[in-house]
């Protein structure tokens, strides 16, 4: 028995003195390292960097990754973040604003780009976000889908993204494994996970357990010797200062009646304010009959959609951008039991009220109330429903 | 005591070694692998109604 507990002690007291000694190496060796540039950084730079118009996504384009973070970077930029309704009007925020009043404005997204990519966006240019000015378009949509789609995450969260969010020291572990879950809960939707992607949901799996040794090793290494250890390169843009004239006219709301009465004239064949060539394409069946538009009702528990919209009211709140939101409206002419969005739309409010997040409310389900030109169609935005958002962001930002 | 010595260099050497290959994952430091194009199995199609 003696002779076991001396084996014992004896393997317990190696064991000891080896760790120590591989501790003062490490930490002799961080001397080295941390004077040396051992951390590799990938920069990224481009003769674009737009100030008005939209982008439609990221993929294989890295100026479009360029036009992204300048866009958050300048202060005096409005960054438009949104989904269907980015369309090619020249009332679009993105267009009236550079164009008629001088102020710099881009538009990004098009169908499918939900919160939870924004959220992956803004968050690898999180270091950029203070006092940035950004605008999110909502759709009441979204919240009947599962969420951002993978198809929309490889378009909308490109690697360098994700590299930016593994190896910012500055982002949240939270915040991290948000990234991580997803990529974890969809990995059998993707072809292959990049490192980056492995490192993300890895790091969220071993997190969600009491305690994780290879974690807190790793925690404790990258102390001494920081960006060194990464085994992804760091991601720095080389942004570019572009400025425009800034025009004084500001009296747009004479242009609202005259787009009212240009919506109602596009509206032809039908007496539902629905462009006229729209109604007879989408609308109409194949006998001629209006096919019919129900809203689904809308589940609050466990919405997946709400849960990103949450994440993304949080980042932006904590890291005191100067946000803003709008709740875009359906066609109340069209669809039928458009209480169903209701619960969600008061849940909206009520959740950017608590943020102290400004937001135009353009949900409308009363038909009378219903301005033509507020939508093209059943669900995006007319020219008069941009007019509505300049407005809105002109006297946010006091411009 | 020599028998000391090998116990302590046989668990400096396997502490190494995990924390090496398993903590930092030192091949991809010194061999970073090409970046890998990853695509969705599951293609969404846009539906407006």
């Amino acid at each position: 028995m003696k002779t076991n507990i001396n084996w014992f002690f004896k393997e317990i007291l190696a064991f000891g003195i080896a760790a120590i000694l591989l501790a003062i190496l490490f930490f002799s060796f961080s001397f080295f390292v941390s004077k040396s540039n051992l951390s590799q950084t990938k920069t990224i730079s481009g003769s674009i960097s737009s100030i008005r118009g939209t982008q439609a996504n990221f993929e294989s384009n890295k100026n479009g990754e360029l036009n992204f973070v300048s866009s958050v970077q300048r202060l005096n930029q409005i960054t438009i973040l949104g989904s269907s309704e980015m369309n090619d009007s020249p009332y679009a925020s993105y267009h009236f604003l550079p164009d008629s009043l001088g102020i710099p404005a881009m538009g990004f997204g098009h169908a499918f780009h939900q919160t939870f990519a924004m959220f992956c966006e803004l968050l690898a240019c999180e270091q950029k976000l203070e006092n940035s000015k950004i605008c999110i378009l909502l759709s009441p949509g979204w919240f009947v889908t599962e969420g951002t789609n993978t198809e929309a995450f490889v378009e909308f969260v490109p690697q360098n993204f994700i590299q930016n969010i593994l190896n910012n020291q500055q982002t949240s572990n939270e915040e991290k494994d948000a990234v991580g879950k997803y990529i974890s809960q969809h990995k059998e939707d993707f072809t292959s996970l990049t490192k980056p992607m492995a490192e993300l949901s890895s790091n969220a799996e071993k997190r969600e357990q009491a305690f994780s040794i290879s974690l807190t090793i790793k925690k404790w290494l990258s102390k001494g010797y920081g960006d060194a250890l990464q085994n992804t390169r760091n991601i720095k843009y080389l942004t570019k200062e572009n400025t425009l004239d800034i025009k004084k006219n500001r009296a747009i709301d004479s242009n609202f009646k005259a787009l009212e009465t240009l919506a109602i004239r596009k509206s032809k064949n039908n007496n539902m304010f629905v462009d006229s060539n729209y109604f007879k394409v989408n609308l109409l069946d194949e006998n001629g009959k209006i096919r019919p538009g129900i809203i689904a009702d809308v589940n609050m528990e466990n919405n997946q959609e709400f849960e990103d919209f949450l994440l993304l009211l949080n980042l932006l709140k904590s890291r005191h951008a100067n946000a803003c939101f709008v709740i875009q409206t359906l066609n109340p002419h069209y669809y039928e039991n458009m209480e169903a969005y209701d619960e969600l739309v008061q849940n909206l409010c009520k959740e950017l009220d608590k943020a102290g997040m400004p937001y135009l409310n353009m949900y409308n389900k009363d038909k009378s109330q219903y301005v033509p030109g507020t939508l093209n169609d059943v669900m995006h935005l007319g020219d008069l429903g941009w007019m509505q958002i300049n407005r809105f962001l002109l006297k946010t930002y006091g411009l | 005591m020599r028998g000391m010595m090998k116990k302590i260099l046989l668990y400096f050497l396997l502490l190494l070694g995990y924390i090496l290959l398993y903590v930092i994952d030192i091949e991809e430091i010194v061999y970073p692998s090409e970046d890998t194009k990853v695509e969705s199995k599951v293609d969404f199609v846009y539906q407006q109604f």
